[in-house]
């Protein structure tokens, strides 16, 4: 071949082991420059993702961002909205940093279970991403030390599990939301983050930019408080009245609960997602002293909660018990049933026959957590009790025929109403107010302090704050670092042609054309190039692989290798030292 | 002196005889002139005879003194002291003063800097470029390049002065004042030997030696 | 003629040397290259380490400062004045709880800032039971390994101790001692806040990317400086003939390069440190200015001035290795 006659075998095989060393040691400098900063924003942003996150305006990091928990579940109620909490913080296990997650359920890693038992609900457990569990040593069963960066605690926990998840999640660890928090020191109602798909960045700005006006019309019978709360249950406000009485309040977007609650009963009127300016209306049908009446001429046997029995008085076909609120077991023909009595009501036994049709009712908290041990009771819509049922779990079943009837639920103190029609949904919710008092949880001076990202800027965005470093500089750096290897690797190429001087010039006074060479010895030298490129990638990939990435470690995470980027390098490398070296080729040429 | 002198250059399939059993005697203080059309051997003649190309036949003798029996330092030292050679293509270092390129063969001799700075001084004005000293060869015509070159051949005092091609590439009055300052040089005691195809060198020389494929012919 | 007392000796290396510096300097050994390849290599390295060194020291100090001067210890050696407990994780119920035995229930309480409501056990079989899983107390009682407890209080904890049992008895013998104590110095043992550690564990991390890094950029700098010096030399054909025409000894020659090699390869290494020192502290006034962060300056130890010496280890044989291979090529033997 013409190219071995000009330059040399044994040239040609000097240059290429000087090339080849020379490129496989930048790919790997390369490769873990850039291995590591994928690694380092992979974890600075919690994880691969096209979402959305809102954190804490004031935080640097995802890690130490605090926002309340229920924005998530007030966006995750907006339509095609998923909105994930997320609770990370950064700990500490024997010598090794620990990216520590916390878990609502750990039933989504089930098909990564590698040893022990995903375990359920809360406690002193933690699972283990296989690759963490290597570094610090551990196995399933064993307890393990976790220390909070931040604050004074040393957490004891087991280790339930190892999981193998083919991700950055191998180098992490999850325990349950709740001991997460203990480690990081989020208060009770807050969060790290939150996920959110489906909405994009600006419509979340958009929608916690601004308040929106709730007016609420109630009117009640007994006096009683007017409740509004937040999604997690959090009391804003709350307004004593009799009669009626109207509120306007301006709020920031949220799911709202408008409840009434009396001395013995909280029961909510409306739920409200304000993402809009709203209203809303409510009728409380509380008494003071409620009247149960019960069809048939069978003696009914009336119990309060304290076993105190209350005496029938006997009218026309019916009995008439009158009570003060609360909850009452009526025994009736051998059977007895849960009647809670908050205002008069008609118990007619008789008024439920077939055919039926089952509806199912799911009964949660506002949080969304499941309710269990409640009264359910039907009535129609003229009052009569047809059903009392006791539910044991979140969901229960009744059967009733045709018709448009009041279903209500009772969880001493909360209760709910909903009307359902029949034949028409075969389903309802019913959604119980629970209140919680303590006001550090009130959203509404927070979400001016949120701060909506794509998760892709997460990074550059802790870079920026922590070290002054931005996403520019570091770009700015990495083609820096290009720009100086090839320098570098041009020196070799330049050598092959500087070596061989005296012939080129010779075949330039020859009267070889500018295209001749490049086409005799320049394009083979790239063809040249390029394979050395190719095996010099496929060097670097290993040997970084063998025994670099293992060994190297970026916020207690593996190095994330990228091999496209290090072979697109190598080729980019070998083309650039290839151009630089044909100029000077050709230059030399003309030198006589 | 020559005496049998033989010089064969090999390439790979090709023998080319550039001298033939060549035998030379030049007299102290004598203008010697070899002439002869390009490729005839003149400037093998010259290098041979100035210690700078080892015969393969023949031996050679430099004030009695035979030149490649002499080891490697030693014949460097004579080249150093007592040979000057001027070169055809001046062979000057473009990025350094005249200054500079005539002090360069005291440099490798490692003399001291004082007598350095009086020896090229007195050189450039032996040569009549005294002026000269701080400008560059790029920055000068080439008569005067060629007169840097003369100038670095005599700083180190040479006894014998070898001339290949002294007047190529050089107008006919810069030709002209080259070969009297030979003239003169000669005239002054130095013995100069100048290979040349050109007839005017011939003419002011005081021997002429004509050479042609690689032999004398008197 | 020369006399001999004129010469200082066959002419050293030294006296080339000032030669070769003038035509360096001027443009006709092109050493420019491998200046700013020396330069910007151990720049590179030596920033990059002393700004690392810095924020592993000082951002650790400040770290130290923000979190407090006390620290929870947990230790699984015996330490003077710590408290031992012995630990247990035990399932119950499906719950995964954990068995914590100390003869001390009060100090424990109080490492980990936990309150008791009722009373403290005072007998082996009394125990307090964690608030998150006070619902596996049925009538003031609980069974542990068969063996039934008296509950006299629970544990109101944000710590592990709510998902705990808390007692005096004798453990079973699995039980894993550790010692815990508050502490006013990290003493060099594992606690909490660890902030300081988790900041130095980055760090050494960073440390240990880099000094993979730093091997690679001196193998490139070796290779590219024999190159560049063999390159330069080549492209120096005329200089070379000049010298060979003046009979320089090829001693005296490779002498000289061994000297200019030094010299280019201690200048280029000084260059790049002094940048490599300079610049990060530029920087890093420059971002305290525009973000108000904190300022921190480079810090310079024992181990940065290896990145010296390391400098001009790889590019010092290598750049004479490559002189030397292209004077010998362009210079005919004798």
């Amino acid at each position: 071949m013409l190219l071995t006659n000009i330059l040399s075998r044994k040239r040609l095989a000097a240059f290429s082991a000087a090339f080849l060393i020379l490129l496989s040691a930048a790919n790997l400098t390369f490769g873990l420059v850039v291995g590591s900063t994928r690694t380092l924003d992979l974890v600075l942003r919690g994880g691969e993702s096209d979402s959305v996150l809102l954190i804490e305006r004031s935080a640097r990091t995802i890690y130490t961002s605090h926002i309340p928990a229920s924005l998530a579940i007030s966006l995750g109620r907006l339509p095609s909205v998923e909105a994930e909490p997320f609770i990370a913080t950064v700990g500490y296990v024997a010598g090794s940093v620990m990216i520590t997650q916390g878990l609502q359920s750990t039933s989504p890693f089930a098909k990564a279970l590698l040893s022990g038992y995903l375990p359920s609900g809360d406690g002193p457990w933690a699972i283990m991403g296989e690759r963490a569990a290597e570094r610090l040593g551990t196995r399933a069963g064993e307890t393990i030390q976790l220390a909070s960066s931040l604050r004074k605690t040393v957490l004891l926990l087991t280790v339930a599990a190892v999981c193998r998840f083919g991700d950055m999640r191998d180098d992490e660890m999850f325990v349950h939301e709740r001991t997460a928090k203990m480690l990081s020191g989020l208060p009770e109602g807050m969060i790290s983050a939150v996920v959110v798909r489906g909405i994009s960045r600006e419509s979340v700005e958009t929608l916690l930019s601004r308040t929106y006006r709730l007016k609420i019309r109630c009117s009640s019978a007994v006096p009683g408080n007017l409740v509004v709360l937040e999604a997690n249950g959090a009391l804003i406000r709350s307004v004593k009245f009799v009669g009626k009485v109207e509120e306007d309040l301006d709020l920031p977007f949220g799911y709202y609960t408008v409840a009434f609650q009396s001395p013995h009963l909280t029961m909510s009127l409306a739920s409200v997602l304000l993402d809009a300016d709203k209203s809303c209306e409510g009728s409380v049908e509380l008494e003071a002293s409620p009247i149960l009446k019960v069809l048939g001429s069978a003696k009914p046997m009336l119990r309060g909660s304290d076993g105190v029995e209350i005496q029938a008085i006997k009218q026309d076909e019916s009995w008439i018990f009158r009570a003060s609120p609360g909850v009452y077991r009526l025994e009736l023909s051998g059977q007895a049933f849960t009647i809670p009595l908050f205002h008069s009501a008609t118990f007619n036994p008789s008024l439920v026959i077939a055919p039926t049709r089952s509806v199912r009712v799911l009964v949660s908290w506002s949080d969304g957590t499941e309710a269990r041990d409640y009264n359910l009771i039907a009535k129609t819509m003229g009052g009569e009790v047809v059903l009392s049922r006791l539910g044991l779990g979140g969901e229960t079943k009744i059967d009733l025929p045709n018709g448009d009837y009041v279903v209500e639920v009772y969880r001493l103190p909360y209760s709910a109403s909903a009307i359902i029609s029949i034949p028409g949904a075969d389903e309802m919710r019913l959604i119980l107010p629970s209140i919680q008092w303590n006001v550090e949880k009130v959203p509404l001076q927070y979400y001016t302090l949120i701060r909506a990202l794509p998760v892709e800027e997460m990074a550059s965005f802790t870079f920026a704050s922590i070290a002054g470093v931005s996403a520019a500089l570091l770009t700015a750096l990495s083609l820096s670092m290009m720009a100086l290897f090839i320098m570098l690797i041009a020196n070799i190429q330049n050598y092959l042609y500087l070596s061989a001087r005296g012939r080129l010039q010779l075949i330039g006074l020859l009267g070889a054309s500018r295209q001749w060479i490049l086409q005799t010895v320049g394009f083979p030298a790239l063809i040249l190039n390029l394979g050395l490129a190719v095996i010099a990638a496929a060097i670097s990939s290993v040997l970084g692989s063998a025994i670099l990435l293992n060994r190297l470690t970026v916020l207690g995470h593996s190095i994330i290798a990228d091999a496209k980027t290090v072979y697109f390098f190598s080729l980019v490398l070998a083309a650039s030292a290839w151009f630089l070296g044909n100029v000077k080729l050709l230059k030399t040429m003309n030198q006589v | 002196m020559l005496n049998a002198v033989c010089k064969t250059y090999r390439t790979s399939g090709e023998t080319v005889d550039a001298l033939r059993r060549v035998n030379l005697r030049v007299q102290a203080g004598r203008f010697l002139c070899v002439t002869g059309p390009s490729g005839s051997g003149k400037t093998t003649l010259l290098k041979v005879s100035a210690g700078y190309l080892a015969p393969d036949e023949g031996k050679v003798w430099i004030f009695d003194q035979d030149v490649y029996e002499l080891s490697i330092g030693e014949r460097l030292a004579l080249r150093n002291r007592i040979v000057g050679f001027m070169f055809q293509e001046n062979l000057l270092l473009e990025d350094l003063t005249a200054f500079e390129n005539v002090e360069l063969p005291l440099v490798v001799q490692g003399v001291v800097k004082n007598t350095r700075e009086d020896r090229v001084r007195r050189a450039l004005r032996s040569v009549g470029i005294p002026d000269l000293e701080r400008r560059r060869p790029d920055e000068v015509s080439g008569g005067e390049r060629r007169r840097i070159s003369l100038a670095r051949s005599l700083v180190n005092g040479c006894r014998i002065l070898f001339v290949d091609e002294p007047t190529s590439n050089l107008d006919s009055t810069a030709a002209g004042a080259i070969l009297d300052m030979l003239r003169h040089l000669n005239q002054l005691g130095l013995t100069i030997v100048a290979a040349t195809h050109d007839p005017l060198v011939a003419q002011r020389a005081d021997e002429n030696v004509k050479m042609r494929d690689g032999k004398t012919e008197v | 003629m020369i006399s001999q007392d004129e010469v200082t000796g066959s002419g050293s290396a030294v006296s080339l040397l000032p030669t070769l510096l003038k035509l360096a300097a001027r443009g006709s050994l092109k050493v420019k290259p491998i200046l700013l390849t020396i330069a910007l290599l151990i720049a590179i390295n030596v920033g990059a380490h002393t700004m690392v060194n810095s924020y592993e020291k000082e951002v650790t100090t400040l770290m130290a400062l923000y979190s407090g001067r006390e620290y929870l210890t947990v230790s699984e050696k015996p330490t003077p004045g710590a408290l031992m407990i012995l630990v247990t994780p035990y399932e119950m119920s499906g719950r995964r709880i954990l068995l914590v035995y100390s003869e001390d229930v009060k100090t424990l309480l109080g490492l980990s800032g936990a309150s008791a409501s009722g009373a403290l056990p005072v007998r082996d079989d009394e125990v307090l039971v964690g608030e998150s899983i006070r619902d596996l107390v049925e009538r003031n009682a609980i069974v542990v390994n068969g063996r039934p407890f008296k509950v006299t209080g629970h544990v109101r904890s944000s710590d592990h101790l709510t998902y705990s049992i808390v007692g005096l008895a004798t453990p079973r013998s699995d039980a894993q001692p550790l010692y815990v104590s508050l502490r006013r110095e990290r003493d060099g043992a594992f606690s909490a806040p660890a902030i300081e550690l988790v900041t130095k564990s980055l760090f050494v991390e960073v440390l240990r990317v880099m000094g993979s890094v730093r091997f690679l950029l001196y193998v490139v700098l070796g290779l590219s400086c024999f190159f560049q010096g063999y390159n330069s030399l080549v492209e120096a054909e005329h200089v070379l003939r000049v010298f060979a025409s003046l009979s320089t000894p090829r001693k005296m020659a490779g002498g000289s390069i061994f000297l200019y090699a030094c010299l280019i390869s201690i200048s280029g290494a000084a260059t790049g440190f002094s940048i490599g020192l300079f610049t990060p502290g530029l920087l890093s006034s420059f971002t305290s200015v525009l973000f108000r962060l904190p300022h921190l300056k480079p810090l310079v130890d024992l181990s940065v001035g290896y990145d010296l010496v390391w400098g001009v280890a790889a590019s010092l044989p290598a750049l004479f290795a490559g002189l030397l291979w292209g004077y010998s090529k362009q210079i005919a033997s004798d």
